[in-house]
C-alpha cells in the first residue's frame, strides 16, 4: 500500500519522459499518455484520500509512509520519503483530480496548437512537482518539487515566448508579453525562494532533520521557541520566528503575495488551461500548503513575542483587500480573476495569521474549484470570442461604428450578451462567480470565507475582520462586475455576436467544477449554524481538527454568532447588488462608469497602484545601475585603463629597452629559451619516450627508491 | 574431492564453460553476432551463480579462494564490465571484420582471471589469477591487425606487464620467506616487520602499482591505451583497475592491516603522486582515448586515498568507487568508439566538435560521464569522490583530500573542455558515427546507472558496506 505513493508523482513523470523522447511526433498518443498517467494518479489519490476520510484517527496514528536512505553526507544519513497525513489527504483529494478535469479541457482548448505535444508534456511535468510536493514528507525534497513547479510555470507561461512562421494566430507583440511575463515570473518568484532556502538551511542546521515530523517534532520546537537570536534593530529574536518568516518568505513570492504579487497578473499570458491549474488552483495554493505544513513553527512561540504570526495576518489581510480594489478596474477577463487569487491567497495567509489552522486550508480547498471553474469558464469565453472573430471576418460582417477598441479575446469591454450564445458556459460561470462573491447558505465559498471571518470575529482580531470583510465586498462587486459585462447586456462587438458555444471536452469539466464549486462547501458547514450545521455537523472541521490536535494546536468548534454571518452575508449581496446598479441596470460603453465616479482613486486601481512603476524605477533600475556600474568598472574605469596603462607602458618600455638590449641579449635569449625548451622537452620525451626500455629504467629507479625508503 | 567442493567457484565455472561453448559455435555458426548472446547469456548465468552464492553462508575453495560478500561484489562489478564489454565491441568486430569468437572468448578467460583475483586467499591464486587475464589482455590488445600502433601496443604492454609481473612474483617469494606462508591467513599471522618481510611488500606493492596504473608505474598507460582497439581500453580500464584493487585491498587491509604503519605512507605518496601526475598530463592531450588514459590514472589515484585511509569507511568507499568509476569510464569508451572512424583507432577533441548540434543525444550521454567523471553532483561520481575523501578526513589524512580535492578541481578543465567542444563549438565536418543499436544499449545502461547511482546512492554502499565487513571482520 505505502509502497504505491511514489506512483503518483512518478506516472506523470514517466509520461513527460516518453512524451519528450518517443511520442513527441503524435499528439494524440502525447495527450493521452498524459492523461492516462495523471488518471491513474487521481484513482490512486483518491483511494489513498478516502482510506483516510474514513478513518482519520487510524491514519493520524500512522500515516501512509514511504521512506528511502537518500545519501550519507557527513555522519547522517539523509532519508526521504512521501506520507499521506490528513492534510495530504484533503490535497489529494483535489490536486490530481483538477489536473485531470483541466488536462481533459486542454484537448478541446489546446487542439489546433502547433505544439500541442509540448504543452502535454510541460503539464504532466508539472502534474509530477505539484503531486512530489504535496507528498513529500521532507522540507528539502518538498524544495526540489517546488522549484520544479517554477520551472515549469516559467515554462507554460513563456508557452508563446516563441512562434515558427506558420504560427499566424500568435502576433509579435504577445511573444513579447509572454517573453517578458515568463521571466517576471521566474525572477520574482526567485527572490522568495531564496530566503526561504536560508530558511531551509538554518532549520537543518539547528534540528539537524528536515523532516516534518522530526524537525518540527514538540522537543525540536520546544528549543527552537527557547533559543533565540540577536537581531539588529529587533533584539533577541526566537529561532522559531526567525525561521517562521524566511520560510513564509518562500510562501509569498510563490502565492503572489504583497510585495512579491505581481508577477501573477502578468503570467496571464500562458494558456488558460495553465491559468487555471497553476496559477489559480494548485501551484500558487502551494504556499499555503507550505504554511500549513510547517505551522507548529509559526505557532510555537507564546502570542506577543511572536511576531510571524502577526506578519502573515497582516500580510495576507492586506493582500486580500489591496488586491481586490485593483481587480474592479481591469478589463482583461483573466486578470480580473488573478487578481481575485491574489486576494483569496491572502484571506487564507489571513486565516492562517489568526491561527485558524482549518479554515485556511478549506478555504484552500473551496477556492480550488470555484477559481479553476472560473478560469476555466473564461478560457471558454476567449475561445468563444476567437472563433466568433474568425468567423465575423469570414463572412465579412463589418466592423459596428461603436467599436473604437482593436480586437482582444480577453477584452470585457468587447463582450456582452454572452449568455444567450453559450448558455453552459455561463451557467456554470455564474456559480463559480456567486461562489467567489460568497453568495449566502448555497455555495462554498460562502462556507469558506464565512468560516474565516467567524474565526476572526471570535479571536478578537478586529482589524483582520473589517479589512477582510470590506475586501469581501469589493470582490463580490469585480465578481459581479464581470459577470453582467461578460454575459448580459448587449454585444459589444462583431466577435461577442457570433460566438458559439465550446466543445464538450470544454464545457463538460466545467459542469464537474460547478458541482464542486456549489455543493463542496456543504461539508465544512459548521456545527453550530442554525438548521443545516445539524445535518453535517462540520465534518471538515472534526476531520481536519485531528490534524490540527495532533500538531499542538487548539481546536475547538466555534458558537454560532450571527454579527459576522449577517455582516459577511450584507457584503456579498451589497456587493453583487452594487455591481448591478452600476453594471448591469443599463448598457455601458467604452468607459467604464466608476472612472468618472472615482477618477484618480480608479486609475490607481487600474494601474495596480504603480507597484511595477515603483519596481521598475528602483529594483530592476538598481540591479541596471550595478550591471552598469560593473560595465563601466571593467572597461572604462578600471580594469581595461589598467590593463591598456600596462601595454602602454609595456610598449614603452620595449621600445627603449630593444634599442639597448635587442642585438646584445634578446638574440641570445631566444637562442636560449630554444635551448632549455628543447632540453625540457627532451627530458619530458625521455619520461614518455614510447620506448619501453626507458619505461622500465624509470619503474625500476622507483623500485629502488621506494625500498631504500621502505627499508631505511 | 565432490562437486560440492566446486561450488564456491561456480561463476568462474560457468564463465570456463562459456568461454569454450563460443569457441565451439564459432566453427559452425555462420552469423557471427549470436556469439556475442552466448558469451551474454553466460555473464548473466554467472551473474545468477553469484547471487545464489550471496545467499549462501561464505565458503572457500581448497584454502585457496573465497567466496563471500566481499567476492560477490567484485564478482557483480567485473561481470556487469564484462556483459557491457561484449556489447560495446559487437558492433566494432562486425565493422572491422575481426574474429568475434576469439575476442568474446578471451573477454570472458580475462573475466575468469579478474573474479579470481577478487576472490583469492592465496599467493599463487593471486597470481595465476593475475597471469590469467594479464596474459588475454595481451592478446587483445593486439587485436586490431591491420593497424600496427594495435600491436605495438600490445607488446609494449607484455614487456612492461612482463617486468612487473617477475617483480611481483619476486615479492611473493620475499614474503613466502619471511613468514614461510603463502595462504594470506597464514601470512597475517606471522607477519613481522623485518627487512625480508618489507622488501617483500613493497614489491607487491609495485606489483599492484603497476596493475592499477599508479604513478610512477604508469607510463604503460597511455600508450597502451591508445594503442589498443577502443573497446579493449575500455575494458582494460575499467575491469583491470577493479580486479587488482580487489586483490590489493584484500591482501593489504585485510591481511596487513596489523602492519598498516608499514605501507599506509607509501601509498599516500603514491596516491598524490598519481593524482597529481594524472591529472597534469591530462590537460594538454589531444587524443580523447590518451585522455582518458591519463584521467584513469588520476582515478586511480583517488582510488588509493581510500587505500591509505585503511579503514572502513574509505575501504568501502573504494568498493564503490569501483563500480561507479567502472559505469561513467565504461560510458566515455562507448562514446568514443561511437565516433571512431575506420582505420583511426583513435578520436581527437576536434573530432567532437558541435556533437550536440549533430547528435543531441549522444552528446548528452557523453555530458552526464563527463559530469560524473569530474564528480558533479548528482551523478555518482560525486558520491564516489565524496565517500573516498571524507574517509581520509576520518583517517586523520585531512592533507591527502585537500590534495585530492584540489586535483580533481584541475580536472574539471580537461572534462568541461570536451562538453565546450560539444555544446559551444561549431562542427567542423560532420562526425561519422559507428552508432549501432547494441552499442547504444551498452550507452544507455551505463548512463541509467550512473544517474541511478546518484541517485539513490545508500543501496550500493551499503553493498559495498556488507563486503568490507568481509574483509575487516
Amino acid at each position: 500500500m505505502n509502497g504505491v505513493l511514489f506512483l503518483i508523482p512518478a506516472l506523470p513523470f514517466l509520461a513527460f519522459v516518453f512524451i519528450v523522447l518517443f511520442t513527441h511526433q503524435n499528439r494524440r498518443v502525447s495527450a493521452g499518455l498524459t492523461i492516462g498517467a495523471t488518471a491513474i494518479a487521481w484513482l490512486l489519490g483518491w483511494y489513498i484520500a478516502f482510506q483516510a476520510f474514513l478513518n482519520p484517527d487510524e491514519v493520524m496514528e500512522a500515516p501512509f509512509r514511504l521512506t528511502l536512505p537518500w545519501f550519507a553526507g557527513g555522519y547522517t544519513v539523509f532519508y526521504t520519503g512521501f506520507q499521506v497525513d490528513l492534510l495530504t489527504a484533503v490535497m489529494l483529494f483535489m490536486v490530481p483530480f483538477l489536473c485531470f478535469l483541466i488536462f481533459v479541457y486542454s484537448l478541446g482548448y489546446m487542439e489546433k496548437d502547433p505544439r500541442f505535444s509540448r504543452f502535454f508534456a510541460y503539464l504532466a511535468l508539472f502534474a509530477t512537482g505539484m503531486l512530489g510536493f504535496i507528498l513529500a514528507d521532507n522540507l528539502l525534497l518538498a524544495f526540489v518539487f517546488w522549484e520544479l513547479m517554477g520551472v515549469c510555470s516559467y515554462l507554460l507561461i513563456g508557452f508563446w515566448a516563441f512562434r515558427r512562421p506558420e504560427e499566424t494566430h500568435i502576433d509579435t507583440a504577445q511573444v513579447q508579453r509572454a517573453r517578458a511575463a515568463s521571466l517576471k515570473a521566474f525572477l520574482t518568484t526567485r527572490v522568495g525562494d531564496t530566503i526561504m532556502l536560508v530558511g531551509i538551511l538554518l532549520l537543518y542546521a539547528l534540528t539537524g532533520s528536515l523532516r516534518w515530523d522530526e524537525a518540527l517534532s514538540p522537543t525540536s520546537l520546544k528549543a527552537l521557541a527557547e533559543q533565540s537570536t540577536y537581531i539588529p534593530f529587533l533584539g533577541e529574536v526566537p529561532w522559531a520566528t526567525v525561521l517562521a518568516v524566511l520560510i513564509f518568505w518562500g510562501a509569498i513570492g510563490k502565492s503572489a503575495q504583497f510585495p512579491l504579487h505581481v508577477w501573477l497578473p502578468d503570467a496571464m499570458e500562458g494558456p488558460t488551461p495553465v491559468s487555471a491549474l497553476i496559477h489559480a488552483a494548485t501551484m500558487v495554493s502551494a504556499g499555503v500548503y507550505l504554511i500549513l505544513r510547517t505551522f507548529p513553527l509559526f505557532y510555537v512561540v507564546e502570542e506577543g513575542a511572536n511576531g510571524a504570526m502577526g506578519f502573515v495576518a497582516f500580510i495576507g489581510a492586506f493582500t486580500a483587500l489591496f488586491a481586490a480594489t485593483m481587480g474592479v478596474a481591469q478589463f482583461d477577463i483573466k486578470r480580473v480573476l488573478a487578481y481575485s487569487t491574489i486576494s483569496q491567497l491572502g484571506y487564507m495567509f489571513a486565516a492562517l495569521g489568526i491561527g485558524a489552522y482549518v479554515a485556511a486550508a478549506f478555504h484552500l480547498l473551496m477556492h480550488a474549484f470555484f477559481k479553476a471553474l472560473l478560469f476555466l469558464g473564461a478560457g471558454s469565453v476567449i475561445h468563444a470570442m476567437e472563433h466568433g472573430h474568425e468567423h465575423a471576418h469570414e463572412h465579412g460582417h463589418g466592423h459596428r461604428t461603436e467599436e473604437s477598441l482593436p480586437f482582444n479575446p480577453n477584452d470585457m469591454r468587447l463582450m456582452g450578451g454572452l449568455f444567450r450564445r453559450m448558455p453552459r458556459t455561463a451557467w456554470t460561470f455564474v456559480a463559480g462567480g456567486l461562489s467567489l462573491a460568497g453568495f449566502p447558505l448555497i455555495t462554498a465559498g460562502f462556507w469558506s470565507k464565512d468560516e474565516i471571518l467567524a474565526e476572526a470575529w471570535y479571536t478578537g482580531h478586529s482589524v483582520v475582520f473589517w479589512t477582510l470583510a470590506i475586501a469581501a465586498f469589493v470582490t463580490a462587486f469585480y465578481t459581479g462586475r464581470q459577470i453582467f459585462l461578460v454575459f448580459f447586456g448587449e454585444p459589444r462587438s462583431a466577435a461577442a455576436q457570433h460566438a458559439t458555444e465550446s466543445p464538450t471536452t470544454m464545457t463538460l469539466p466545467l459542469v464537474i467544477l460547478a458541482f464542486f464549486a456549489v455543493a463542496a462547501g456543504w461539508v465544512g458547514i459548521p456545527e453550530a449554524f442554525p438548521g443545516l450545521g445539524a445535518v453535517v455537523r462540520g465534518w471538515f472541521q472534526r476531520f481536519l481538527g485531528v490534524q490540527a490536535e495532533a500538531l499542538g494546536l487548539h481546536v475547538e468548534a466555534l458558537p454560532f454568532e450571527p454579527a459576522p454571518v449577517l455582516i459577511s452575508v450584507a457584503m456579498a449581496l451589497g456587493g453583487l447588488g452594487a455591481s448591478w446598479l452600476v453594471y448591469g441596470r443599463r448598457p455601458i460603453g467604452v468607459t467604464d462608469p466608476l472612472q468618472g465616479a472615482l477618477g484618480g482613486l480608479w486609475m490607481a486601481w487600474h494601474r495596480k497602484y504603480w507597484v511595477d512603476e515603483l519596481y521598475q524605477a528602483t529594483v530592476v533600475a538598481f540591479a541596471r545601475w550595478l550591471s552598469q556600474v560593473a560595465y563601466r568598472f571593467d572597461d572604462a574605469w578600471v580594469i581595461d585603463p589598467l590593463v591598456d596603462g600596462v601595454g602602454r607602458f609595456g610598449r614603452w618600455l620595449g621600445a627603449r629597452v630593444r634599442r639597448f638590449i635587442d642585438e646584445q641579449i634578446i638574440d641570445r635569449a631566444v637562442n636560449g629559451t630554444a635551448w632549455l625548451s628543447n632540453l625540457v622537452g627532451e627530458w619530458f620525451r625521455q619520461i614518455q619516450t614510447g620506448q619501453v626500455q626507458n619505461y622500465l629504467l624509470a619503474v625500476l629507479a622507483a623500485v629502488t627508491v621506494l625500498l631504500v625508503l621502505g627499508l631505511f | 574431492m565432490t562437486l560440492q567442493d566446486f561450488m564456491p567457484i561456480l561463476p568462474e565455472m560457468v564463465l570456463l564453460a562459456t568461454a569454450v561453448a563460443v569457441l565451439m559455435v564459432d566453427t559452425f555458426l555462420g552469423d557471427k553476432r549470436w556469439l556475442t548472446w552466448v558469451g551474454l547469456v553466460g555473464v548473466l548465468l554467472a551473474g545468477a551463480a553469484t547471487y545464489w552464492l550471496a545467499l549462501q553462508p561464505p565458503a572457500d575453495f581448497q584454502d585457496m579462494a573465497a567466496s563471500d560478500a566481499y567476492t560477490a561484489f567484485f564478482r557483480l562489478v567485473i561481470l556487469v564490465v564484462t556483459g557491457l564489454g561484449l556489447l560495446m565491441a559487437m558492433n566494432w568486430l562486425e565493422a572491422h571484420g575481426e574474429q568475434q569468437g576469439e575476442y568474446n572468448a578471451l573477454l570472458l578467460l580475462a573475466a575468469i582471471g579478474m573474479t579470481l583475483m577478487a576472490a583469492a586467499t592465496h599467493m599463487l591464486t593471486l597470481f595465476v589469477a593475475l597471469e590469467l587475464f594479464s596474459l588475454c589482455l595481451y592478446i587483445l590488445a593486439g587485436f586490431e591487425r591491420e593497424r600496427a600502433s594495435s600491436g605495438e601496443a600490445a607488446l609494449k604492454y607484455l614487456l612492461l606487464g612482463a617486468f612487473s609481473s617477475a617483480l611481483f612474483l619476486y615479492g611473493i617469494a620475499l614474503v613466502y620467506a619471511a613468514t614461510g606462508a603463502l595462504t594470506f591467513a597464514g601470512i597475517a599471522q606471522k607477519a613481522s616487520l623485518s627487512p625480508l618481510f618489507l622488501a617483500g611488500v613493497g614489491l607487491l606493492i609495485v606489483g599492484f602499482g603497476f596493475k592499477v596504473a599508479a604513478v610512477p608505474f604508469h607510463m604503460w598507460t597511455p600508450d597502451v591505451y591508445q594503442g589498443a582497439p577502443t573497446p579493449v581500453t575500455a575494458y582494460m580500464s575499467v575491469a583491470t583497475k577493479a580486479a587488482a584493487f580487489a586483490a590489493f585491498v584484500r591482501l593489504f587491509v585485510g591481511t596487513l592491516g596489523v602492519e598498516k604503519s608499514a605501507w599506509v605512507p607509501a601509498l599516500a605518496a603514491l596516491a598524490v603522486l598519481t593524482m597529481v601526475v594524472g591529472n597534469l598530463a591530462a590537460l594538454s592531450q589531444h587524443s580523447l582515448k590518451r585522455m582518458l588514459a591519463y584521467s584513469s590514472i588520476a582515478h586511480a589515484g583517488y582510488v588509493l586515498v581510500g587505500l591509505a585511509a585503511a579503514n572502513t569507511t574509505g575501504t568501502a568507499a573504494v568498493l564503490f568507487y569501483l563500480l561507479v568509476y567502472a559505469f561513467m569510464n565504461l560510458g566515455a569508451f562507448a562514446v568514443v568508439i561511437a565516433l571512431e572512424r575506420q582505420g583511426e583507432g583513435d578520436v581527437t577533441l576536434s573530432q567532437m566538435r558541435g556533437l550536440a548540434r549533430t547528435h543531441p543525444l549522444l552528446a548528452a550521454a557523453m555530458a552526464i560521464f563527463m559530469f560524473s567523471l569530474t564528480g558533479v553532483p548528482p551523478f555518482a561520481g560525486f558520491f564516489g569522490k565524496l565517500y573516498l575523501f571524507q574517509a581520509a578526513v576520518q583517517a586523520n589524512l585531512t592533507w591527502l583530500a585537500v590534495i585530492g580535492v584540489i586535483s580533481s578541481a584541475v580536472s574539471a578543465y580537461y572534462y568541461l573542455n570536451v562538453l565546450v567542444q560539444i555544446y559551444m563549438a561549431d562542427p567542423e565536418t560532420p562526425p561519422t558515427l559507428a552508432w549501432r543499436p547494441v552499442l547504444g544499449l551498452a550507452t544507455l545502461v551505463a548512463v541509467v546507472f550512473v544517474v541511478g547511482i546518484g541517485l539513490f546512492p545508500d543501496f550500493w554502499l551499503q553493498l559495498a558496506l556488507g563486503g568490507m565487513r568481509v574483509i575487516l571482520g
